[in-house]
């Protein structure tokens, strides 16, 4: 059990790439059952009638502050190679919290996570039809804009649960801190999703799929913090412009209740255009099409809709309308950086300052909204180069989570009972660069964003991780005897 | 036919969701903490939205919205204090209700010991219960002013259904409705009852307003005190001492008296005008559902020293074998015409003792005697 904890904390602190959200495993025509996470229209492309996975797990976190710098590989506490040197009298691995570390370079701290965990999941082909279900239980953690400062300073008393305390608390950090906005939230939900999607032919050697995905919610508790620090621009004593400080800090309950009383829901949407050489044509799979294809284009965008929470208490620190402040006739001889001065000092003593608490108000989340862009090329029967930006939206959106834009790619293997990925991740607003991989055998795939932890042991944030079961009915005897000569002919109509 | 079956599978499924989710119905409350900011409380669930345990204080504006039910842990409390106001504003449809926690608990009750006007409209009180003697359900004192208005307060264990004292001001706007309570209402004289609309005051224990000081002494006047015309009758739970001092008793109000409370004016500055007219009379007798014929009664009006001017007053059931139901002596000067004597026993209803005491000349014919004796100097 010991053990057990001390991987579970190593894993989650040795972190440092940005979320993807959907992993590239999605890319695999031979797991739809991800696919559809990137795209609900690659429902469409599943080469079985049936899909069924009782369970899988996808969990990617980043943060930019916190790091950590161990003598050996974490990973290797997975195997018990852990060096003589770090081990205790019983033999179990040592851990030292100095190994703990925070980057000093760092000015704004981002955090960014997600742990989207399925039950079972099914796609089933009724006619021209793919119908999914899938059951999920998904928490974010989401943190940007703070201050790295604010962290440092309190870093010991951080774990704040108190929901009256935390906002004042973090006011007064925030005062140190001239026009910052900073969002902490974290969310947990339950859903079940049903989806649709249908592949259409078009003129020859193209198809067209479209899919969606609606999503029923159950809102399981969270929190949402949103710090807005008071400024004042002054340029000379006549033009003062005040900008007031402001925190939203709502707490949300779970319910007992879990008939959708407390949920609302979300939609996904995406599309799929699939080029073929003609000679593609003729019949394939279940689809009548064949599974090859030169290359593949794919635009989705998810988690359109919010949570909804009742059971909040919301705190709001917001200034008073009716605040006095000095006369800036009184400063006309001061230099700029003593009126600001002077103006910082009645926000830090929070004169004007109103503390409102609502409880029970509705509180809704805009879910993490993002657009998906995709490019598949098919490089030859069995090996492809995938691509994916996503990009996300409803920035601007209150009370909205969303994730750090990033782009990967990489090559891929396609075997009937084999595949393989080495997908490169990077994110631009972290600057971070990994290079991850991915693996599909039998029934089970699994795979990792970061393979840096297992190379190197110190310097490395980051680790993301992703593991899964599938059970399908892959093109077997039936297509083989349906379609001898796809097999016994040429054994690619991808052109190459 | 597949899509039938289907169709009709989903419509079964999702009903049988929908009739889950109203039997499988959880406490969904939130519980309150204490209130040191502005507050607003929202109606978030159908059943219970709050729960409150202990004493919750209020020290900051709290707004209550339509439909919220706040149940109240056995021993718990509201108060509001200092500067804070409670607005709790619901309306016919979704009023606000404050109940007990428990099946048959009992809580104690919203003290309003703050400055600034608290609002109750279409609110529900019930179940509140006493933390002792002279405590009400909601409970207003010092300085606090609270407005009610379509309140309805029932089964209000505690002395009364609303209780002011040390100065508070309640106004009991149309549409209050108090049933079931010990009483309606209490007071001391410092603190005004301010009636402005209808109400309905029934199956309460006793249909008054009872008057009772806020310690356990006896009120002492010194000033100028006025009994106003209320909606029902007063309960005068303590002797009128007058000393330097009026007191006044309005035409048609009816007093009852407990076993051995009466008026005494004894100041020579003392000033007692009860002045009734022949369509509305005062009336003064012992307190309904609790005192029997023969028995002890309340202690009728004495006056020791000063002056009392009575008309069209009708003081019944006294029971005195000293003295009268009105009694005039030492330096007292009583003025007393048109009054009406009723059910007295003992010497004689309206008695002069000793030289000094003085009458109005006729005091004997001028007044009304059922089943009484008369007028008698001693």
């Amino acid at each position: 059990m010991k053990q057990i904890i001390l991987i579970s904390v190593v894993f989650l602190l040795h972190l440092y790439i940005h979320a993807q959200v959907a992993n590239f495993s999605g890319f695999d025509s031979y797991l739809p059952i991800n696919g559809g996470d990137i795209n609900p229209a690659l429902n469409a492309e599943s080469r079985g009638k049936w899909v069924f996975s009782p369970g899988r797990m996808d969990m990617n976190l980043t943060n930019n502050l916190f790091y950590l710098k161990m003598p050996y590989s974490p990973y290797k506490v997975i195997g018990k190679n852990v060096p003589s040197a770090y081990k205790t009298e019983n033999g179990n691995a040592y851990w030292d919290w100095s190994w703990f570390k925070m980057n000093s370079k760092t000015n704004v701290f981002n955090f960014q996570g997600i742990s989207r965990n399925y039950g079972p999941s099914l796609i089933l082909k009724k006619g021209k039809y793919y119908f999914s279900v899938r059951s999920e239980i998904t928490a974010f953690v989401f943190c940007k804009g703070l201050p790295a400062g604010i962290i440092r300073d309190q870093v010991d008393n951080w774990n704040n649960s108190d929901g009256n305390s935390a906002p004042s608390t973090l006011l007064n950090s925030a005062f140190q801190y001239r026009n910052a906005t900073m969002y902490i939230s974290q969310q947990v939900y339950s859903g079940v999703s049903f989806g649709v999607a249908r592949k259409f032919k078009l003129k020859r050697s193209k198809d067209f799929s479209m899919g969606v995905n609606y999503r029923l919610l159950h809102s399981m508790g969270g929190y949402y913090l949103k710090v807005k620090t008071g400024n004042v621009e002054a340029e000379n004593a006549s033009h003062i412009k005040i900008s007031a400080p402001s925190v939203y800090f709502a707490e949300m309950l779970p319910r007992n209740n879990i008939f959708w009383p407390h949920g609302k829901g979300g939609v996904d949407f995406g599309f799929v255009f699939t080029h073929r050489n003609t000679e593609c044509r003729r019949p394939g799979n279940y689809n009548g099409i064949h599974p090859d294809y030169k290359w593949k284009l794919g635009w989705s965008v998810l988690d359109i809709g919010r949570l909804m929470y009742t059971r909040t208490i919301v705190t709001n620190v917001a200034m008073k309308n009716d605040v006095s402040l000095p006369d800036p006739n009184g400063f006309i001889d001061k230099d700029p950086e003593e009126i600001l001065q002077d103006y910082r000092s009645i926000f830090q003593t929070e004169i004007g300052l109103e503390n409102t608490m609502t409880y029970g108000k509705k509180v809704f989340v805009g879910l993490p909204t993002r657009s998906i862009f995709t490019a598949d090329l098919q490089l030859s029967r069995h090996l492809f180069w995938g691509s994916m930006y996503m990009q996300n939206m409803r920035r601007t959106v209150k009370n909205n989570i969303f994730f750090a834009s990033n782009f990967s790619t990489g090559l891929r293997a396609e075997f009937k009972y084999f595949g393989f990925s080495l997908p490169l991740n990077y994110a631009p607003s972290l600057n971070a660069a990994t290079v991850g991989m991915g693996v599909r055998i039998g029934q089970l795939y699994f795979g990792t964003g970061n393979l840096a932890p297992f190379i190197h042991p110190n310097g490395n944030y980051a680790a993301s991780f992703y593991f899964g079961i599938q059970i399908t009915d892959l093109p077997g005897t039936v297509f083989r005897k349906k379609l001898p000569y796809m097999f016994s002919g040429r054994r690619s109509c991808a052109g190459f | 036919m597949k899509f039938y079956f289907w169709f009709f599978n989903f419509c079964f499924l999702w009903i049988l969701a929908l009739s889950c989710k109203k039997i499988y119905r959880k406490d969904e409350s939130l519980p309150l903490r204490q209130i040191s900011v502005k507050t607003t409380l929202k109606n978030h669930t159908p059943g219970v939205d709050y729960t409150i345990t202990g004493s919750l204080q209020v020290s900051a504006e709290l707004s209550i919205e339509p439909g919220v039910e706040i149940a109240v842990e056995s021993g718990g409390e509201v108060v509001v204090k200092d500067t804070a106001v409670i607005h709790a504003i619901g309306t016919a449809n979704d009023p606000i209700k404050f109940t007990s926690k428990e099946k048959n608990g009992t809580w104690s009750g919203i003290l309003f010991h703050c400055k600034n006007p608290s609002e109750f409209n279409h609110v529900e009180v019930k179940n509140a219960a006493s933390r002792g003697w002279d405590r009400g359900c909601l409970e207003a004192s010092g300085n606090a002013h609270l407005i009610l208005e379509n309140v309805i307060i029932e089964g209000g264990q505690a002395t009364s259904a609303v209780l002011a004292e040390l100065g508070a001001l309640v106004e009991i706007k149309s549409g209050c409705n108090f049933h079931d309570n010990q009483a309606p209402f209490q007071q001391d004289l410092n603190s005004e009852l301010r009636f402005t609309g209808s109400g309905t005051f029934i199956s309460n224990t006793k249909n008054v307003i009872v008057l009772n000081s806020s310690g356990f002494g006896n009120f002492m006047i010194t000033g100028k005190y006025v009994i106003r015309k209320k909606p029902i009758d007063y309960l005068v739970a303590r002797n009128f001492y007058i000393n330097d001092g009026e007191l006044d008793i309005e035409s048609g109000i009816n007093l009852q008296f407990v076993q051995g409370a009466g008026i005494y004016c004894s100041h020579q500055n003392a000033k007692l005008l009860i002045l009734g007219n022949a369509v509305q009379p005062v009336k003064m007798y012992n307190e309904t559902g609790i005192w029997k014929a023969g028995e002890p009664s309340w202690a009728g009006i004495m006056v020791g020293y000063g002056y009392a001017k009575l008309r069209y007053v009708v003081i019944e059931d006294v029971s005195n074998p000293y003295v009268g139901a009105v009694t005039v002596q030492g330096r007292g000067v009583l003025d007393m015409t048109n009054c009406t004597m009723k059910n007295f026993i003992g010497k004689c209803s309206i008695m002069k003792l000793g030289n000094y005491a003085m009458v109005n000349s006729g005091i004997a014919g001028q007044n009304t005697y059922i089943n009484s004796k008369g007028y008698c100097d001693q």
